[in-house]
């Protein structure tokens, strides 16, 4: 027998099991700074620029997986019709924009570095992830001009879906790209990281990931809090008028 | 090469910041007006 869908009751509550995880993702975080800037060494050939990628390449990474988590959740919602997996979509994809932002800018201010250019409109790594981020932009604007509930969460997830068959290409696209400059940080020969590089990178994107749980479940909590409230005004309303 | 990577790492912390202080106050007002209208509700259900 199938389990029926989850209902926003299912949703995690703030208070207890939360605490454990902003904790790991607080030490996490700690560990990937001191390990950056104390344990890591300085690249041979960019020196301590390169230190930008322990933050730009994590978040990149997330972000990405962040938008394909969003067209997972959004598979869900359309099979289910769960208002449950509408909101998981929704905080998948709108974390990840709020991530995608840190990309960019932390990407151009090590462009501007390195190249002397803020971007570079012929590099296909930074064009195709602007692209995937504008198209996610495009995500929320789309949401929200539909007012019926079921309708906003069927167009969202259709929406979500096809935007993350995009991330994928984006991904393959790049790398069989000729004649790129963007560094590669992850290739199947361990890219141009030394063993302590490597890990430093590692735990800088297991922080990443832990960071990203903790404000997904965060705002879990907090969507839940407000549907929980909005019902109790309602029964509240409903009680004073019968009065 | 220090300023760019200071201002790398100041974005970083400026949108975590800046999120974690939209998002906890938040979450902390609506868990008290659930607790307030809940209370409310009880006293209508007495």
């Amino acid at each position: 027998m199938s389990r029926p869908p989850p209902s926003v009751d299912d949703l995690p509550v703030h208070a207890t099991r939360l605490r454990f995880i902003p904790a790991a993702a607080a030490l996490l975080l700690a560990l990937a700074a001191g390990m950056v800037f104390l344990y890591a060494p300085l690249d041979a050939d960019q020196g301590l620029l390169q230190k930008i990628f322990y933050l730009h390449v994590p978040m990149a990474i997330v972000a990405l997986c962040g938008f394909i988590a969003g067209g997972v959740f959004a598979v869900q919602q359309l099979r289910t019709r769960s208002r449950v997996w509408d909101l998981r979509s929704y905080i998948a994809i709108h974390l990840s924009l709020i991530l995608g932002v840190g990309v960019l800018v932390t990407g151009s201010i090590w462009a501007r570095a390195a190249w002397g250019h803020w971007w570079v409109w012929d590099e296909p790594t930074l064009v195709s992830f602007l692209v995937v981020f504008l198209l996610f932009a495009c995500y929320q604007p789309l949401r929200f001009s539909i007012e019926d509930p079921e309708r906003q969460a069927r167009y969202a997830s259709v929406f979500a879906v096809t935007a993350a068959a995009f991330v994928p290409v984006n991904f393959l696209a790049v790398r069989l790209a000729q004649g790129y400059v963007h560094p590669r940080v992850l290739t199947t020969a361990g890219g141009h990281m030394t063993g302590a590089m490597r890990l430093t990178f590692y735990i800088a994107l297991l922080a990443m990931t832990v960071l990203y749980v903790t404000l997904f479940r965060a705002e879990i909590a907090s969507k839940r809090d407000a549907i929980r409230l909005r019902r109790a005004r309602r029964a509240l309303e409903a009680a004073e008028a019968a009065a | 090469m220090t300023a760019y990577v200071v201002s790398a790492y100041g974005v970083f912390a400026g949108i975590l910041v800046t999120y974690v202080g939209i998002l906890v106050p938040r979450a902390r007002s609506r868990r008290r007006a659930i607790a307030e209208v809940e209370a409310r509700l009880q006293e209508h259900g007495e």
